[in-house]
């Protein structure tokens, strides 16, 4: 009970360090402080880790993280009152029809203007 | 054994010796080496030596072991040393406890109980040590009945004189670390300074110690510093100090240091008394923590000596309690663990190895909050369900049911060691509460007056002297006082019990309940810790698992329960859960689990750190729970016909219509989580708000001990706040309470808000003493650990610096002591500037504002975090 195993609470720290040591150097400043932030929130969901307990600390970690975006998101539609599953379709990155036969890729960057 | 007795109809004590207790141990081994053990014990000393059968309690098979009974109690230990010696191979059983314990399960009483005692004729006359008129003459008991039950929760406290003595001065600081002052001594609350001025102190305190007589002495740092410094004195002055009641002199044990849970304590020497109870409140965890009337409990129901339990942990408590049990059943109680842990596979190990669930809570301020409680669960768990260390994986029951996710088997055809004791100490707590609840204790203050005097003319009780305490036979008069009847022993308890109960007995106050409450609950925590200490004799990490396997699947269900049917869970700690119901729902029958409004606490909550979110809701109407999955999760010992620790799930107490409009909702809550979980779960308050913050290090996340509530009844729930800490400075802490005490009168957000206003004004208030140097140095003291010796701290913490300080001024300081200072000036170039150990400190050194000041802010912050203003 904290002795022999460690806790995730603890695991989850341990992670955080490892990854800090060179994935965490190699990023920019403003976004080190993210990587901190975003295995911090992975305390919000401790219990169901620590229920879990995966062998592998960090995939307990990875699904907290995703499980965390998701409500995030879902907290995000709701205060713009929008639902983005109505518009899955439309918000995926795949080729559509143009309605002239042809098909219509994403829209294209504005061509800068040709030099005079 | 040296039995020490009160005779309250003449106020006698009474100094007795019982010649017929001949204790004995077991030893194990080839039978032929066996013989010779036998053959060079009887060549050496008074023993009996026989070959007998005792059980195993590992794998229930009866092992043939050779029983020496010693004729004498002091050749105990010295013969158990000797077979020790004689052969390594030969293991050893019931060879290292404690005598005085071994003489009260023998004799089945207890210390501080009332006996009946056939007395001899004076044999041996006045005795060599015979210096007191009490010893003369030296009697011996023939027979000794006992005349009180230890489960009783109606009895009478001995009638004994109790003399104190202490220090003026902070009664905390160490008087080692330079603390000086008189003593100060009071027998019935009249207290009276000795200083050296007149005549010297020791030579007072000799006179009133005669005059008086105390049974009990009641001290403040009497172990390593009072008693000694006394004694010491005497020597020089010439003069015989009687602090025992014979004239063997006084026991002293030496100080240690020692790790537990991963913190370096400290333990004082000891100073302990022959015919009289010497108890220091400062090395006493009974009398700190559950003052006298707990101490007294705690004796009663562990049978340790009073000064031997008042210095040791309630687990040896409970340790004893099993051993008393084991010893019933004639079960070998091993010298030392013996039984290692089982090999596991890792992946085993990572499900095994983990406690019981914390849920982070919800961030917030939340309106309308009910916490419910297991009511002690785990143990409540080891008894319900037969888990006690020779029960979990028992070679006897393949078939067993399994403890979910780790699918141990519990026996099914033997009851527990461990859980037959819990399960005694839960009915005896139970009791309490009803006892306290029923408002018995307002007929006890009633009648006291009136039957007080009485009672002590018909009461005899022991004082403890070397071993244990009785009483004598006296005549009881008719006070008229209602006589409780024993209470019935639990199914599959088999120790019998013959004793004819205390007849007269006494209903104790609130007070005393809540005291005898808390040291029982002190022995059940320690009774679940011990099954996975690597020391304790019954203990097995396989049953500490089990334990906690069952306790996270109970709060599951709990948890899933209290969803289900449309209650949000805010927090959850193990063994409690803290649910809300919104205002919207409809209460009553058909209101459970309609969901309107679902997020009109939102609106009091801090947006940003409120994560609740609608996909995350119950489902209105939904389906209650799969009958399978509840199946699955209760867990029955179905063979046994084991008494319900739960209470009956009707409602006991009607709702008054003045209580919170949600609180029938709740209680009903709580007793279809409670036939559910088959464990008892109270409805242990309604709150009107609870504030839930956040990680002092990151303000997003939540921490599990950081919280207040304010429950229906004004009544203030705080914990891990700076009023909780022990290093926080009493200043600080003070107005921490004063600011929470004014924020508990509001009764919503709005209110909240309000009081918040007047709640600044008082913390401007402390801001402001601080500034003009009008705050008392004491109440700025800090008190802190030492995690290691002065010497060994690289870095200059506060705490580092005064250890250094007291170091220098010859102060002994060992790892797991407290010391005290100040904070002189945090930010002083010169290191040594910056803090001074309290007893160093003078006037002209002062206090560093701005740190003190701060920490008021820190201390401030949890009450405006979630305000406006």
């Amino acid at each position: 009970m904290g002795r022999t195993v460690a806790t995730f609470r603890d695991l989850i720290e341990q992670e955080l360090q490892n990854w800090k040591q060179r994935f965490g150097r190699a990023l920019r400043q403003e976004e080190q402080a993210h990587l901190e932030g975003m295995f911090n929130r992975v305390r919000l969901y401790v219990q169901a880790c620590t229920y879990h307990f995966p062998v592998d600390a960090m995939h307990g970690i990875h699904v907290a993280v995703e499980l965390d975006h998701e409500i995030r998101l879902r907290r995000i539609e709701a205060a713009l009152g929008i639902n983005l599953e109505t518009q899955w379709m439309d918000s995926r990155s795949l080729p559509l029809s143009a309605g002239d036969g042809r098909v219509a890729h994403r829209a294209e960057p504005a061509k800068t203007p040709p030099a005079d | 054994m040296v039995v020490w007795l009160i005779e309250p109809s003449q106020q006698k004590r009474r100094r007795l010796i019982d010649r017929s207790f001949r204790p004995c141990f077991y030893v194990q081994g080839p039978e032929s080496q066996l013989a010779r053990l036998a053959e060079a014990l009887t060549a050496r000393a008074a023993v009996s030596c026989a070959l007998t059968e005792r059980e195993n309690i590992w794998d229930r098979h009866m092992l043939r072991v050779l029983q020496v009974s010693a004729h004498h109690p002091t050749l105990f230990a010295p013969l158990a040393r000797f077979a020790r010696r004689f052969d390594s191979s030969l293991a050893l059983y019931d060879s290292d406890l404690m005598l005085a314990s071994m003489y009260c399960w023998e004799k089945n009483i207890f210390p501080l109980a009332r006996v009946e005692i056939e007395v001899g004729a004076s044999g041996a006359g006045p005795g060599p040590n015979a210096v007191r008129p009490y010893l003369t003459p030296t009697a011996e008991i023939h027979s000794i009945t006992c005349r009180d039950n230890e489960w009783l929760t109606e009895y009478e406290r001995p009638p004994v004189r109790t003399m104190r003595m202490r220090l003026e001065g902070i009664s905390d600081v160490n008087p080692k670390h330079g603390r000086h002052g008189a003593i100060e001594v009071a027998v019935e609350n009249d207290w009276q300074t000795l200083d050296d001025s007149d005549e010297p102190a020791a030579q007072v305190f000799e006179r009133l110690l005669r005059v008086h007589d105390p049974d009990v002495l009641v001290t403040e740092w009497g172990d390593d510093v009072l008693l000694p410094g006394l004694l010491r004195q005497t020597q020089r002055l010439r003069i015989r100090l009687p602090l025992n009641r014979d004239a063997l002199p006084v026991e002293r044990t030496r100080s240690r240091s020692y790790m537990s849970y991963g913190r370096i304590l400290f333990k004082e020497s000891t100073t302990t008394l022959f015919g009289r109870l010497h108890i220091d409140t400062q090395n006493s965890f009974g009398a700190d923590q559950c003052e006298m009337e707990g101490l007294w409990e705690l004796v009663r129901v562990t049978k340790l000596p009073v000064q031997y339990a008042c210095r040791t942990t309630p687990g040896t408590g409970i340790s004893y309690m099993q051993m008393e049990t084991a010893w019933r059943d004639g079960v070998l109680i091993p010298a030392q663990k013996a039984e290692p842990e089982n090999l596991k596979h890792p992946d085993e190990l990572l499900r095994a190895d983990r406690g019981g669930l914390v849920f982070p809570p919800r961030l917030g301020f939340f309106e309308n909050v009910a916490e419910l409680d297991f009511v002690s669960e785990f143990p409540s768990i080891m008894a319900q369900f037969n888990i006690s260390p020779e029960t979990v994986n028992c070679p006897c029951c393949p078939q067993a049911p399994r403890v979910p996710e780790l699918g141990y088997r519990v026996c099914q055809r033997h009851r527990g060691i461990t859980s037959r004791v819990v399960e005694r100490l839960i009915a005896k707590r139970r009791e309490y509460k009803e006892l306290r609840d029923s408002g018995h204790g307002i007929r006890d203050m009633r009648l006291g007056m009136q039957e007080a005097e009485l009672r002590v003319q018909a009461s005899g009780f022991g004082v403890q002297g070397v071993g244990c305490a009785t009483n004598l036979p006296l005549p009881i008069p008719n006070s008229g006082f209602q006589i409780p009847e024993p209470e019935p022993l639990p199914i599959g308890n088999p120790a019998p019990d013959p004793r004819v109960p205390c007849p007269v007995s006494r209903i104790p106050s609130p007070a005393a309940c809540k005291q005898r409450r808390d040291v029982l609950k002190w022995l059940l925590v320690c009774c679940f810790g011990y099954t996975g200490y690597k020391n304790a004799r019954f203990g097995k990490i396989e049953a500490h698992e089990a334990i906690n396997a069952m306790a996270r699947e109970k709060l599951l269900v709990a948890k899933e329960a209290a969803e289900q049917r449309g209650f949000r869970v805010l927090h959850a700690l193990v063994d409690s859960i803290y649910v809300q119901k919104d205002r919207g729902w409809e209460l009553g029958a058909g209101g459970w689990g309609k969901d309107e409004n679902r997020n009109s606490k939102l609106e009091t909550c801090k947006p940003d750190t409120e994560f609740e979110i609608s996909s995350f809701h119950p489902v209105p109407g939904a389906q209650p729970l799969a009958p399978n999955r509840e199946a699955a999760t209760e867990f029955r010992v179905s063979s046994f016909e084991f008494r319900s620790c739960a209470p009956a799930p009707s409602p006991q107490h009607p709702v008054p219509s003045s209580q919170h409009p949600a609180r029938a909702d709740y209680e009903r809550l709580a007793q279809e989580i409670e036939q559910i979980t088959g464990l008892p779960l109270a409805l242990e308050a309604v709150y009107r708000y609870a504030v839930f913050l956040p990680s002092q290090q990151c303000a997003e996340i939540p921490v599990p001990n950081r919280f207040f509530c304010v429950s229906d009844e004004g009544e203030l729930k705080v914990r891990g706040l700076e009023c909780r800490r022990h290093d926080t400075p009493p200043f600080v802490a003070r107005m921490q309470r004063e600011v929470l005490a004014i924020l508990a009168e509001a009764r919503d957000f709005s209110t909240y808000c309000d009081k918040l206003c007047e709640a600044r004004e008082v913390y401007e208030r402390y801001q402001e003493r601080l500034r003009d140097g009008s705050v008392a140095a004491e109440e700025l003291v800090i008190r802190k650990r030492l995690t290691k010796a002065p010497a060994s701290y690289q870095k200059n913490s506060s705490t580092a610096i005064a250890a250094r300080q007291l170091d220098r001024a010859g102060v002994k300081l060992r790892p797991g002591e407290n010391i005290e200072f100040i904070i002189t000036d945090a930010d002083s170039s010169l290191v040594d500037d910056r803090v001074r150990a309290w007893t160093l400190w003078e006037g002209w050194r002062g206090y560093d504002v701005e740190a003190y000041g701060k920490a008021l802010e820190k201390a401030f912050e949890p009450a405006a975090h979630f305000g406006r203003q």
